[in-house]
C-alpha cells in the first residue's frame, strides 16, 4: 500500500515538470483549409441530377402505373392485378397500332427502372460514405 | 473546464471561426497524445489535423452524452491507433521488471537533484520509450486530469481495466525513470 502512496507522489513530481506539447503555429489553419478543401471535392460528388427531377421521374412513374391499371375496366374487382393490364386497348396502343408493347416488357421495363432507382440510391449512399470518411 | 468552450450550433451552421475555437482548445492536447503515442513530430501533426477533421465530419453525431472533450480525444486515440496499425508497429509493452518499493524512493530522491527544466526534457524521453497506450493513459491522466470513467470512455475500457493499467503504467515509467537516473542514484549513495 506504501508502495503505492510512494509511486503515486513520484508521479505527481514527474508530472508536475510535464507540459503539453504544442503544434506547428499553423495548425488551426491548415484544419480549416484541409476542411474547405474537402468541402469542394465533395462538391464534385454532386448527384447528376438534383432531387426535384427525381421526384418529377417518380410523379410520371406513378402517373404511369396509374393510367395503366386504370385503362382497364373492373380492375378493382379483379384479383391478379397483372393480368389486368392489357396495353392493347390503352391510348398508347389506339394511336400506334403498329406498335405493339406485350406484357412482359412492360413489367420489364419496371422491374428495371425500380432496380436501376434502387441501385442509383445504394450506389449514391456508399460513395457518400466512402468519400466522406477520408 | 476550458475557458472558452466552443459554440457547436455555430460550427454545425457552418460557423468556421467557430470551429477554429474548438480547434485552438484542444490541439494542445490532442497533439501532446498523438505525439507521445506516434513518438514522430511529423506524423502527430497529421494524425492530429486528421482527428479535428474527423471531428468536425461528425460533430452532428455527438449527442452530448459525454464531455466534448471526452469524445474528441476518443477520436484522437482511436485515429493514433489506426495510424499504428496500418504502419504495423508494436504497440506492447517492452518486458521490464516490476519496480521495487525501495526504487521509488531511490528515484525519488535522484529527481530532486536535478532542476526543473532538465526534468521537463528527462521526463518526456521516458515517455518516449512507454507503449503509446501507457503513454495515452498517463497524459490524459495527469495533464488533462481525466477521471478513470472518462478514461475508460476514450481507451474503450471498464474502470477496473483503467485502475490496473494506470498502475503498471506508473510502474512502468517510474522503471524507465530509474534507469535514465542510474548515475544520480550511485552518486546519491556515494
Amino acid at each position: 500500500m506504501d508502495e503505492q502512496k510512494d509511486l503515486e507522489k513520484l508521479m505527481d513530481k514527474i508530472f508536475d515538470a510535464d507540459q503539453l506539447d504544442a503544434p506547428s503555429a499553423d495548425f488551426t489553419t491548415n484544419v480549416l483549409e484541409k476542411i474547405e478543401a474537402q468541402k469542394k471535392v465533395r462538391l464534385a460528388y454532386a448527384p447528376l441530377l438534383p432531387g426535384w427531377v427525381f421526384v418529377i421521374i417518380a410523379v410520371l412513374v406513378v402517373l404511369f402505373v396509374l393510367y395503366v391499371f386504370s385503362s382497364t375496366e373492373s380492375v378493382a374487382l379483379q384479383t391478379n392485378y397483372f393480368e389486368s393490364m392489357d396495353f392493347s386497348t390503352n391510348w398508347l396502343s389506339e394511336r400506334m397500332s403498329q406498335f405493339s408493347f406485350s406484357k412482359s416488357l412492360g413489367y420489364s421495363i419496371l422491374v428495371v427502372g425500380a432496380l436501376i432507382c434502387l441501385q442509383a440510391r445504394l450506389l449514391n449512399r456508399f460513395l457518400y460514405r466512402a468519400n466522406s470518411l477520408t | 473546464m476550458k475557458e472558452n468552450q466552443p459554440n457547436i450550433s455555430a460550427i454545425l451552421a457552418g460557423d468556421s471561426k467557430e470551429f477554429s475555437v474548438l480547434v485552438d482548445s484542444y490541439k494542445n492536447v490532442v497533439f501532446t497524445v498523438a505525439l507521445r503515442m506516434l513518438k514522430n513530430r511529423e506524423e502527430a501533426e497529421e494524425v492530429a489535423q486528421d482527428t479535428f477533421i474527423k471531428v468536425f465530419k461528425s460533430l452532428k453525431k455527438f449527442k452530448g452524452d459525454s464531455k466534448l472533450s471526452t469524445w474528441i480525444y476518443r477520436i484522437a486515440y482511436n485515429t493514433c491507433l489506426d495510424r499504428l496499425k496500418r504502419k504495423g508497429r508494436d504497440q506492447k509493452n517492452i518486458a521490464i521488471d516490476e519496480i521495487e518499493g525501495f526504487e521509488i524512493k531511490n528515484v525519488d530522491n535522484a529527481l530532486d537533484g536535478i532542476v526543473k527544466s532538465e526534468r521537463l526534457e528527462l521526463v518526456r524521453n521516458c515517455i518516449k520509450k512507454l507503449a503509446p497506450k501507457d503513454a495515452a493513459l498517463l497524459t490524459l491522466f495527469y495533464l488533462e486530469e481525466k477521471n478513470l470513467s472518462e478514461l475508460g470512455e476514450i481507451l474503450k475500457m471498464n474502470e477496473n481495466s483503467v485502475k490496473v493499467g494506470l498502475f503498471r503504467a506508473r510502474g512502468r515509467l517510474a522503471k524507465i525513470l530509474k534507469q535514465y537516473l542510474e548515475p544520480e542514484i550511485i552518486g546519491n549513495y556515494g
